[in-house]
Protein backbone atom coordinates (compact mmCIF):
# COMPACT_ATOMS: atom_id res chain seq x y z
CA UNK A 1 0.00 0.00 0.00
CA UNK A 2 1.64 2.80 -0.95
CA UNK A 3 0.38 5.68 1.70
CA UNK A 4 1.79 4.01 4.65
CA UNK A 5 5.41 3.89 3.02
CA UNK A 6 4.94 7.06 2.73
CA UNK A 7 4.18 7.98 6.34
CA UNK A 8 6.73 6.03 6.95
CA UNK A 9 9.65 7.78 4.92
CA UNK A 10 8.17 10.93 6.57
CA UNK A 11 8.31 9.76 10.09
CA UNK A 12 11.42 8.23 10.62
CA UNK A 13 13.81 10.16 8.73
CA UNK A 14 13.02 13.70 9.89
CA UNK A 15 16.23 14.72 7.02
CA UNK A 16 13.03 15.13 4.69
CA UNK A 17 11.93 17.68 6.51
CA UNK A 18 12.51 21.38 5.91
CA UNK A 19 15.62 22.68 7.90
CA UNK A 20 13.54 24.63 10.77
CA UNK A 21 10.89 22.08 10.99
CA UNK A 22 13.70 19.44 12.12
CA UNK A 23 15.10 21.59 14.57
CA UNK A 24 11.84 21.98 15.94
CA UNK A 25 11.19 18.06 15.82
CA UNK A 26 14.57 17.11 17.31
CA UNK A 27 13.54 19.96 20.11
CA UNK A 28 10.53 18.98 20.69
CA UNK A 29 10.86 14.97 20.91
CA UNK A 30 14.00 13.86 22.70
CA UNK A 31 13.18 10.41 21.38
CA UNK A 32 13.67 11.08 17.77
CA UNK A 33 17.22 12.46 17.07
CA UNK A 34 20.23 11.30 14.73
CA UNK A 35 22.56 8.73 16.79
CA UNK A 36 25.86 8.29 16.29
CA UNK A 37 26.61 4.90 14.94
CA UNK A 38 27.51 2.61 18.15
CA UNK A 39 28.18 5.76 20.31
CA UNK A 40 27.28 3.68 22.93
CA UNK A 41 29.12 0.89 22.76
CA UNK A 42 26.28 -1.75 23.29
CA UNK A 43 26.06 -4.71 21.59
CA UNK A 44 23.45 -4.85 18.92
CA UNK A 45 20.87 -7.36 20.33
CA UNK A 46 18.51 -7.57 17.01
CA UNK A 47 18.58 -6.06 13.70
CA UNK A 48 15.52 -6.26 10.71
CA UNK A 49 14.78 -4.82 7.45
CA UNK A 50 12.22 -4.07 5.90
CA UNK A 51 11.14 -4.83 1.94
CA UNK A 52 12.09 -1.28 1.08
CA UNK A 53 15.67 -1.62 2.18
CA UNK A 54 15.49 0.31 5.61
CA UNK A 55 17.78 -1.33 8.38
CA UNK A 56 16.19 -1.42 12.06
CA UNK A 57 18.79 -2.53 15.22
CA UNK A 58 18.56 -2.45 18.84
CA UNK A 59 21.03 -1.44 20.50
CA UNK A 60 21.63 -1.07 24.26
CA UNK A 61 17.57 -1.52 24.42
CA UNK A 62 17.16 1.44 21.92
CA UNK A 63 15.52 1.21 18.73
CA UNK A 64 16.89 3.10 15.71
CA UNK A 65 16.00 2.85 12.14
CA UNK A 66 18.59 3.61 8.96
CA UNK A 67 17.66 3.59 5.38
CA UNK A 68 20.99 4.79 3.79
CA UNK A 69 22.26 0.78 4.77
CA UNK A 70 23.56 1.61 8.22
CA UNK A 71 25.23 4.63 7.28
CA UNK A 72 23.59 6.62 9.43
CA UNK A 73 20.64 5.74 12.05
CA UNK A 74 18.00 8.11 14.06
CA UNK A 75 16.17 6.64 17.27
CA UNK A 76 12.91 5.80 17.05
CA UNK A 77 10.33 5.88 20.21
CA UNK A 78 10.20 2.93 22.51
CA UNK A 79 6.56 1.68 23.35
CA UNK A 80 5.60 4.18 26.59
CA UNK A 81 4.12 1.39 28.34
CA UNK A 82 7.38 -0.93 28.00
CA UNK A 83 7.83 -2.48 31.62
CA UNK A 84 11.67 -3.71 30.57
CA UNK A 85 14.09 -3.23 27.80
CA UNK A 86 13.68 -4.18 24.52
CA UNK A 87 15.97 -6.75 23.08
CA UNK A 88 14.52 -7.94 19.25
CA UNK A 89 12.69 -6.26 17.06
CA UNK A 90 11.22 -7.48 13.92
CA UNK A 91 9.21 -6.85 10.77
CA UNK A 92 6.20 -8.67 9.83
CA UNK A 93 4.98 -9.59 6.51
CA UNK A 94 2.33 -8.08 4.02
CA UNK A 95 2.30 -4.88 2.68
CA UNK A 96 1.98 -2.86 6.30
CA UNK A 97 5.09 -4.46 7.60
CA UNK A 98 3.97 -3.66 10.84
CA UNK A 99 7.06 -3.31 13.57
CA UNK A 100 6.99 -5.61 16.76
CA UNK A 101 9.35 -4.82 19.49
CA UNK A 102 10.07 -7.61 22.56
CA UNK A 103 12.33 -8.61 25.27
CA UNK A 104 12.43 -10.65 28.34
CA UNK A 105 10.62 -8.15 30.52
CA UNK A 106 8.43 -6.19 27.84
CA UNK A 107 6.15 -9.13 26.08
CA UNK A 108 5.60 -8.03 22.51
CA UNK A 109 4.31 -4.55 21.03
CA UNK A 110 3.39 -3.82 17.73
CA UNK A 111 3.49 -0.48 15.70
CA UNK A 112 1.84 0.30 12.75
CA UNK A 113 3.06 3.65 11.86
CA UNK A 114 6.54 3.38 11.84
CA UNK A 115 7.23 3.32 15.81
CA UNK A 116 5.67 6.50 16.18
CA UNK A 117 2.88 4.59 18.92
CA UNK A 118 3.08 1.37 20.24
CA UNK A 119 0.21 -1.13 20.93
CA UNK A 120 0.62 -3.90 23.47
CA UNK A 121 0.05 -7.31 21.48
CA UNK A 122 1.03 -9.37 24.25
CA UNK A 123 -1.95 -9.00 27.04
CA UNK A 124 -3.06 -12.68 26.55
CA UNK A 125 0.14 -14.34 27.11
CA UNK A 126 0.47 -15.82 30.52
CA UNK A 127 3.74 -13.99 30.89
CA UNK A 128 6.48 -11.16 29.94
CA UNK A 129 9.23 -12.99 29.79
CA UNK A 130 9.17 -13.26 26.04
CA UNK A 131 13.06 -14.18 25.24
CA UNK A 132 12.15 -15.31 21.73
CA UNK A 133 9.96 -13.65 18.92
CA UNK A 134 9.33 -14.26 15.04
CA UNK A 135 6.68 -13.01 12.62
CA UNK A 136 5.85 -15.88 10.03
CA UNK A 137 7.92 -15.50 6.78
CA UNK A 138 4.50 -15.13 4.49
CA UNK A 139 1.68 -14.49 6.86
CA UNK A 140 1.16 -11.19 7.89
CA UNK A 141 -1.02 -11.56 11.20
CA UNK A 142 0.74 -14.92 12.40
CA UNK A 143 3.66 -14.68 15.46
CA UNK A 144 5.54 -16.63 17.66
CA UNK A 145 7.10 -15.83 20.93
CA UNK A 146 8.38 -18.42 23.16
CA UNK A 147 8.22 -17.65 26.97
CA UNK A 148 11.24 -20.33 28.47
CA UNK A 149 8.70 -21.20 31.64
CA UNK A 150 5.35 -21.72 29.76
CA UNK A 151 6.45 -22.60 25.77
CA UNK A 152 6.11 -21.31 22.81
CA UNK A 153 2.98 -19.68 21.97
CA UNK A 154 1.44 -18.70 18.28
CA UNK A 155 -0.84 -15.76 17.55
CA UNK A 156 -2.67 -16.04 13.77
CA UNK A 157 -4.57 -12.45 14.61
CA UNK A 158 -1.56 -10.59 15.13
CA UNK A 159 -1.04 -10.88 18.80
CA UNK A 160 -4.70 -10.75 19.67
CA UNK A 161 -4.94 -14.24 21.05
CA UNK A 162 -2.26 -16.78 21.96
CA UNK A 163 -2.21 -20.07 21.70
CA UNK A 164 0.44 -22.49 23.24
CA UNK A 165 2.10 -25.25 20.61
CA UNK A 166 4.68 -26.79 22.24
CA UNK A 167 7.19 -26.45 25.11
CA UNK A 168 10.18 -25.72 22.71
CA UNK A 169 13.54 -27.47 21.47
CA UNK A 170 14.69 -29.90 24.36
CA UNK A 171 17.91 -30.29 25.60
CA UNK A 172 20.66 -32.81 24.38
CA UNK A 173 20.42 -35.03 26.88
CA UNK A 174 16.51 -34.26 26.95
CA UNK A 175 15.59 -35.42 23.51
CA UNK A 176 14.06 -38.61 24.70
CA UNK A 177 10.17 -39.49 25.00
CA UNK A 178 10.41 -39.55 29.25
CA UNK A 179 11.95 -35.93 29.50
CA UNK A 180 10.22 -34.45 26.76
CA UNK A 181 9.03 -31.80 29.42
CA UNK A 182 12.03 -30.36 29.17
CA UNK A 183 13.25 -27.48 27.52
CA UNK A 184 16.84 -25.87 26.46
CA UNK A 185 17.51 -22.85 29.09
CA UNK A 186 18.12 -20.31 26.89
CA UNK A 187 16.37 -19.38 23.18
CA UNK A 188 17.65 -16.47 22.56
CA UNK A 189 16.21 -16.09 19.06
CA UNK A 190 13.78 -17.49 16.60
CA UNK A 191 13.47 -17.05 12.72
CA UNK A 192 11.11 -18.72 10.44
CA UNK A 193 11.23 -19.21 7.09
CA UNK A 194 8.58 -20.37 4.04
CA UNK A 195 11.79 -22.68 2.82
CA UNK A 196 10.01 -25.46 0.73
CA UNK A 197 9.31 -29.17 2.24
CA UNK A 198 7.23 -28.31 5.25
CA UNK A 199 4.27 -29.96 5.84
CA UNK A 200 2.76 -26.80 7.10
CA UNK A 201 3.54 -23.09 6.29
CA UNK A 202 7.43 -23.27 6.83
CA UNK A 203 10.30 -23.60 9.46
CA UNK A 204 10.82 -22.08 12.77
CA UNK A 205 14.60 -21.97 13.55
CA UNK A 206 16.09 -21.30 17.42
CA UNK A 207 19.21 -20.03 18.03
CA UNK A 208 19.74 -21.28 21.51
CA UNK A 209 22.31 -21.89 24.44
CA UNK A 210 22.35 -25.56 22.78
CA UNK A 211 23.11 -25.00 19.34
CA UNK A 212 20.73 -24.46 16.82
CA UNK A 213 17.47 -26.32 16.57
CA UNK A 214 14.77 -25.95 13.75
CA UNK A 215 11.28 -27.63 13.11
CA UNK A 216 8.59 -27.24 10.95
CA UNK A 217 6.18 -24.88 11.91
CA UNK A 218 3.68 -28.08 12.99
CA UNK A 219 5.83 -28.17 15.94
CA UNK A 220 6.02 -32.10 15.29
CA UNK A 221 10.18 -32.58 15.80
CA UNK A 222 12.53 -30.17 16.82
CA UNK A 223 15.82 -31.15 15.48
CA UNK A 224 19.74 -30.06 15.95
CA UNK A 225 20.97 -28.61 12.88
CA UNK A 226 24.61 -27.77 12.23
CA UNK A 227 27.53 -28.39 15.07
CA UNK A 228 27.50 -25.60 17.26
CA UNK A 229 28.34 -26.89 20.68
CA UNK A 230 28.29 -23.69 22.28
CA UNK A 231 25.33 -20.68 22.19
CA UNK A 232 24.18 -19.85 18.68
CA UNK A 233 23.82 -15.68 18.83
CA UNK A 234 22.07 -15.32 16.14
CA UNK A 235 20.92 -16.83 13.13
CA UNK A 236 18.99 -15.63 9.80
CA UNK A 237 18.06 -16.37 6.46
CA UNK A 238 17.54 -14.75 3.10
CA UNK A 239 13.78 -14.11 2.71
CA UNK A 240 13.73 -15.12 -1.14
CA UNK A 241 16.12 -17.66 -1.06
CA UNK A 242 15.08 -19.17 3.02
CA UNK A 243 17.93 -22.40 2.10
CA UNK A 244 20.51 -19.82 2.71
CA UNK A 245 21.13 -19.55 5.98
CA UNK A 246 23.30 -17.79 8.34
CA UNK A 247 24.36 -18.28 12.11
CA UNK A 248 26.67 -17.01 14.32
CA UNK A 249 28.65 -19.07 17.21
CA UNK A 250 31.35 -17.13 19.26
CA UNK A 251 33.44 -15.78 17.40
CA UNK A 252 32.59 -17.74 14.35
CA UNK A 253 30.62 -16.93 11.59
CA UNK A 254 28.59 -20.14 9.29
CA UNK A 255 26.17 -20.38 6.03
CA UNK A 256 24.39 -23.14 4.63
CA UNK A 257 22.52 -22.94 1.17
CA UNK A 258 20.37 -26.41 2.16
CA UNK A 259 18.44 -24.77 4.56
CA UNK A 260 20.83 -26.26 7.46
CA UNK A 261 21.21 -29.45 7.07
CA UNK A 262 24.61 -28.67 6.50
CA UNK A 263 26.71 -25.66 7.47
CA UNK A 264 30.53 -24.35 6.03
CA UNK A 265 32.48 -21.86 7.56
CA UNK A 266 31.68 -18.53 6.26
CA UNK A 267 34.29 -15.26 7.19
CA UNK A 268 33.80 -13.67 10.28
CA UNK A 269 34.50 -10.23 11.44
CA UNK A 270 36.67 -9.24 14.20
CA UNK A 271 33.98 -9.12 16.87
CA UNK A 272 31.87 -11.41 17.77
CA UNK A 273 28.25 -11.11 15.90
CA UNK A 274 25.01 -10.82 17.98
CA UNK A 275 22.70 -10.00 15.50
CA UNK A 276 22.16 -10.91 11.82
CA UNK A 277 19.27 -10.10 9.22
CA UNK A 278 19.36 -10.76 5.31
CA UNK A 279 17.42 -8.04 2.78
CA UNK A 280 15.87 -9.64 -0.04
CA UNK A 281 18.67 -10.34 -3.00
CA UNK A 282 21.36 -11.61 -0.19
CA UNK A 283 22.71 -8.02 1.82
CA UNK A 284 23.53 -9.62 4.91
CA UNK A 285 24.09 -7.44 8.05
CA UNK A 286 25.34 -8.01 11.15
CA UNK A 287 25.43 -6.26 14.58
CA UNK A 288 28.08 -7.11 16.46
CA UNK A 289 28.60 -7.29 20.04
CA UNK A 290 30.56 -3.42 20.39
CA UNK A 291 28.03 -2.15 18.69
CA UNK A 292 29.07 -2.11 14.92
CA UNK A 293 27.08 -2.75 12.21
CA UNK A 294 29.13 -4.49 9.28
CA UNK A 295 27.84 -5.69 5.91
CA UNK A 296 28.34 -8.23 3.23
CA UNK A 297 27.66 -7.99 -0.51
CA UNK A 298 28.48 -11.38 -1.11
CA UNK A 299 27.06 -13.77 1.22
CA UNK A 300 29.28 -13.61 4.11
CA UNK A 301 32.59 -13.63 2.27
CA UNK A 302 33.76 -10.45 3.30
CA UNK A 303 32.67 -7.83 5.84
CA UNK A 304 33.20 -3.75 5.58
CA UNK A 305 31.62 -1.48 7.99
CA UNK A 306 27.85 -0.21 7.28
CA UNK A 307 29.11 3.37 8.20
CA UNK A 308 31.86 3.45 5.70
CA UNK B 1 6.73 -40.98 30.67
CA UNK B 2 7.03 -39.20 34.07
CA UNK B 3 4.48 -37.73 36.05
CA UNK B 4 5.48 -34.27 35.32
CA UNK B 5 5.46 -34.94 31.90
CA UNK B 6 2.32 -36.13 31.10
CA UNK B 7 1.09 -33.00 33.20
CA UNK B 8 2.59 -30.68 30.85
CA UNK B 9 1.70 -32.61 27.83
CA UNK B 10 -1.55 -32.45 29.40
CA UNK B 11 -1.65 -28.44 29.56
CA UNK B 12 -0.34 -28.21 26.59
CA UNK B 13 -2.93 -29.83 24.90
CA UNK B 14 -5.56 -28.52 26.94
CA UNK B 15 -4.58 -25.27 25.46
CA UNK B 16 -4.02 -25.76 22.63
CA UNK B 17 -7.25 -27.15 22.06
CA UNK B 18 -9.10 -24.35 24.42
CA UNK B 19 -10.75 -22.89 21.65
CA UNK B 20 -11.84 -26.09 19.90
CA UNK B 21 -15.39 -27.24 19.64
CA UNK B 22 -15.67 -30.63 20.46
CA UNK B 23 -15.59 -33.04 18.20
CA UNK B 24 -18.22 -34.70 16.05
CA UNK B 25 -18.41 -38.30 16.47
CA UNK B 26 -16.54 -40.58 13.78
CA UNK B 27 -18.55 -42.70 11.89
CA UNK B 28 -18.52 -46.22 12.95
CA UNK B 29 -18.61 -47.92 9.21
CA UNK B 30 -16.13 -45.60 8.45
CA UNK B 31 -13.98 -46.11 11.28
CA UNK B 32 -13.95 -49.77 10.16
CA UNK B 33 -13.35 -49.70 6.67
CA UNK B 34 -10.19 -47.16 7.81
CA UNK B 35 -9.17 -50.31 10.06
CA UNK B 36 -8.95 -52.81 7.17
CA UNK B 37 -7.04 -50.28 4.97
CA UNK B 38 -4.91 -49.21 8.07
CA UNK B 39 -4.18 -53.48 8.16
CA UNK B 40 -3.00 -53.44 4.86
CA UNK B 41 -1.11 -50.71 4.19
CA UNK B 42 0.14 -48.68 6.92
CA UNK B 43 0.41 -51.25 9.61
CA UNK B 44 4.30 -52.28 8.35
CA UNK B 45 5.65 -48.87 9.15
CA UNK B 46 3.51 -47.61 11.47
CA UNK B 47 3.11 -50.38 13.60
CA UNK B 48 -0.12 -52.49 14.59
CA UNK B 49 -1.44 -49.91 17.10
CA UNK B 50 -0.02 -46.86 15.85
CA UNK B 51 2.85 -46.71 17.83
CA UNK B 52 5.35 -45.68 15.15
CA UNK B 53 9.00 -47.05 14.69
CA UNK B 54 11.00 -46.99 17.85
CA UNK B 55 13.48 -44.00 18.28
CA UNK B 56 10.95 -42.24 15.65
CA UNK B 57 12.53 -38.55 16.92
CA UNK B 58 16.00 -39.80 15.88
CA UNK B 59 17.07 -39.29 12.07
CA UNK B 60 19.17 -42.38 10.51
CA UNK B 61 22.30 -41.75 9.37
CA UNK B 62 20.80 -40.33 5.90
CA UNK B 63 19.21 -37.97 8.13
CA UNK B 64 15.73 -39.64 7.18
CA UNK B 65 13.21 -39.68 10.06
CA UNK B 66 11.72 -43.48 11.14
CA UNK B 67 8.04 -43.56 11.02
CA UNK B 68 6.73 -41.49 13.51
CA UNK B 69 3.73 -42.86 15.59
CA UNK B 70 -0.14 -42.07 14.65
CA UNK B 71 -1.30 -42.90 18.04
CA UNK B 72 -1.53 -39.84 21.00
CA UNK B 73 1.84 -39.97 21.20
CA UNK B 74 2.61 -38.64 17.78
CA UNK B 75 2.29 -35.04 15.72
CA UNK B 76 -0.71 -36.21 13.34
CA UNK B 77 -3.23 -34.65 14.58
CA UNK B 78 -1.17 -31.05 14.91
CA UNK B 79 -2.24 -31.66 11.16
CA UNK B 80 -5.50 -30.57 9.47
CA UNK B 81 -7.26 -32.78 7.26
CA UNK B 82 -6.52 -31.40 3.99
CA UNK B 83 -2.28 -32.30 5.20
CA UNK B 84 -2.68 -35.62 6.14
CA UNK B 85 -5.19 -36.15 2.82
CA UNK B 86 -2.35 -34.97 0.96
CA UNK B 87 0.49 -36.99 2.43
CA UNK B 88 -1.02 -39.86 2.20
CA UNK B 89 -2.07 -38.72 -1.27
CA UNK B 90 1.16 -37.66 -2.44
CA UNK B 91 4.01 -38.51 0.11
CA UNK B 92 6.52 -36.59 1.42
CA UNK B 93 10.00 -35.90 1.10
CA UNK B 94 11.65 -34.36 4.24
CA UNK B 95 14.26 -32.00 3.15
CA UNK B 96 16.94 -33.16 5.51
CA UNK B 97 16.74 -36.56 4.06
CA UNK B 98 20.10 -36.69 2.52
CA UNK B 99 19.06 -39.04 -0.38
CA UNK B 100 16.16 -38.80 -2.98
CA UNK B 101 13.69 -41.10 -1.48
CA UNK B 102 11.10 -39.57 0.06
CA UNK B 103 10.42 -40.33 3.23
CA UNK B 104 6.66 -40.79 3.38
CA UNK B 105 5.93 -42.89 -0.23
CA UNK B 106 2.33 -42.02 -2.08
CA UNK B 107 -0.61 -43.48 -2.02
CA UNK B 108 -2.15 -42.47 -5.21
CA UNK B 109 -2.92 -45.54 -7.26
CA UNK B 110 -2.98 -47.47 -4.69
CA UNK B 111 -5.64 -46.18 -2.54
CA UNK B 112 -8.87 -44.50 -3.52
CA UNK B 113 -9.86 -40.53 -2.19
CA UNK B 114 -12.47 -42.25 0.17
CA UNK B 115 -10.02 -44.72 1.04
CA UNK B 116 -7.04 -42.43 2.06
CA UNK B 117 -10.08 -40.31 4.19
CA UNK B 118 -11.69 -43.38 5.38
CA UNK B 119 -7.97 -44.48 7.01
CA UNK B 120 -7.35 -41.11 8.46
CA UNK B 121 -10.72 -41.56 10.13
CA UNK B 122 -9.60 -44.42 11.60
CA UNK B 123 -6.44 -42.95 12.98
CA UNK B 124 -8.33 -40.27 14.70
CA UNK B 125 -9.80 -43.00 17.39
CA UNK B 126 -6.21 -43.08 18.15
CA UNK B 127 -6.19 -39.31 19.29
CA UNK B 128 -7.31 -38.27 22.95
CA UNK B 129 -10.76 -35.94 22.60
CA UNK B 130 -8.40 -33.14 23.36
CA UNK B 131 -6.37 -33.87 20.17
CA UNK B 132 -9.47 -34.11 17.99
CA UNK B 133 -10.84 -31.16 19.22
CA UNK B 134 -7.73 -29.09 17.95
CA UNK B 135 -7.11 -31.32 14.55
CA UNK B 136 -11.32 -30.79 13.94
CA UNK B 137 -10.42 -26.86 14.54
CA UNK B 138 -7.09 -27.25 12.21
CA UNK B 139 -9.05 -28.56 10.10
CA UNK B 140 -11.92 -26.19 10.21
CA UNK B 141 -10.19 -23.87 6.82
CA UNK B 142 -8.54 -26.84 5.57
CA UNK B 143 -10.90 -30.13 5.46
CA UNK B 144 -10.56 -32.89 2.85
CA UNK B 145 -10.54 -32.36 -0.67
CA UNK B 146 -14.29 -32.42 -1.80
CA UNK B 147 -13.21 -35.18 -3.95
CA UNK B 148 -12.94 -37.38 -0.70
CA UNK B 149 -16.36 -36.78 0.56
CA UNK B 150 -17.77 -39.79 -0.68
CA UNK B 151 -18.85 -41.94 2.08
CA UNK B 152 -17.21 -45.89 1.99
CA UNK B 153 -19.44 -48.06 0.13
CA UNK B 154 -21.67 -45.54 -1.55
CA UNK B 155 -19.71 -46.40 -4.93
CA UNK B 156 -16.39 -44.98 -6.64
CA UNK B 157 -15.88 -41.41 -7.14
Amino acid sequence: MPAPKASRSSARFPSRLAGPALALVLLASPSLGWAEDGASGAAVSSLATTTDGELLKVQGGDLYASRDQGRSWIELALPAEATGRIDEVAVAAGPDEALYASGPDVGVFQSKDDGKSWTNVGGTLPSLHVTAFAPHATEASTLYAFIPEKGIYRSRDAGGEWTMMARGPAPREGALLDQMDAVVDNVRQFLHTDMEGSMESGWLYAATSEGLRVTMDCFCLWRETGEFPGTVEAVAADPTHPEDVYAAAGAELFKSADGGRTFSTAAAPETPVTAMTVQAGGLVYAGTEDGAVLVSRDKAAGWTRADE
Amino acid sequence: MSRRCLIVLAGVLATSASTAQVPSPLDPATVEAGRAIYGENCVACHGERGQGAENWRQPDENGNLPPPPHDASGHAWRHPDAVLYHMVLDGWRDPFNKMEDLTMPPFEGVLEPREIRAVLIYVKTLWTPEQRAAQAEESRDRPFPDEAHTPVGHGRP
